[in-house]
């Protein structure tokens, strides 16, 4: 027996009707620390040991700041899916479902946005 | 929650411990995510906050930690991948899932010992 009809079937979305994207945009993510987090390692690597006038300097390069922007871009977006859906799966009671998910929504986007106001300050140095 | 396996009584598979090992690295590494944009503010404002910062990691304790987080991200990479070809739909059949476990911890392994050997050596 169909439960659905031919246009819900072809749209794909059971049930759950939204959050489909969730899955796509978790592995776009992943791609991108993929390739992100060799490189930056390698660079890491570079950068010993690690002393302040070292890192001050390697950090006031564009390229190197876009770099690790990037990677806090996804990092963050990955980890925020991550945390969510460890929390749908594990946190029965909605109300502390929900106040957790808002708690690490807010964490993860201020931890993003002080990292990148850290990365822009960096920029500057002579 | 699944009710199934249960979870006292029956041995879980290797897969299956790599599978929590994932989400717990995950959730480790989500959390240290505010620990690094400490440690680049403590960078941008100068060299006595970022000495500060260094100090924190400079003993055995803060080596140890060091040590765990890299593991964590370098493990939840390659288990990552082995995620991904799980969702091109390759390798599922019960020897491949064995073996690219043992591959995953293995070279996990190898790439964090290999990290902090490059480490120990360039800072002598």
């Amino acid at each position: 027996m169909r439960f659905e009809d031919s246009l819900a079937r072809a749209k794909g979305q059971g049930s759950g009707h939204s959050g489909h994207h969730h899955f796509i945009a978790q592995r776009l993510s992943a791609v991108f620390l993929l390739l992100l987090s060799p490189m930056l390692a390698l660079w890491l690597l570079q950068q010993i040991p690690f002393e302040y006038e070292n890192l001050r300097h390697a950090f006031s390069d564009p390229w190197v700041a876009s770099l690790w922007a990037l990677w806090l871009l996804a990092g963050t977006y990955h980890a925020q899916l991550g945390i969510q859906m460890v929390l749908e799966d594990y946190i029965q009671h909605l109300a502390w479902r929900y106040s957790l998910m808002i708690s690490s929504y807010i964490i993860l986007s201020f931890s993003l946005f002080w990292a990148w106001a850290a990365l822009i300050k960096l920029l500057v140095y002579e | 929650m699944p009710l199934s396996p249960h979870l006292q009584t029956y041995r879980l598979p290797l897969t299956a411990w790599l599978s929590i090992l994932h989400r717990g690295t995950g959730v480790v590494l989500a959390l240290s995510l505010p620990l690094l944009a400490w440690g680049l503010h403590s960078l941008s404002r100068g060299n006595d906050s970022f000495g500060y910062f260094l100090s924190l990691l400079n003993n055995p304790i803060g080596y140890l930690f060091a040590f765990a987080l890299s593991f964590a991200l370098i493990y939840h990479l390659c288990n990552g991948v082995r995620h991904m070809f799980w969702d091109m739909g390759w390798g599922f059949d019960k020897t491949q899932i064995q073996r690219s476990a043992y591959t995953v911890i293995g070279v996990a392994l190898l790439l964090t010992f290999s990290f902090w050997t490059i480490v120990y050596a360039s800072s002598l």
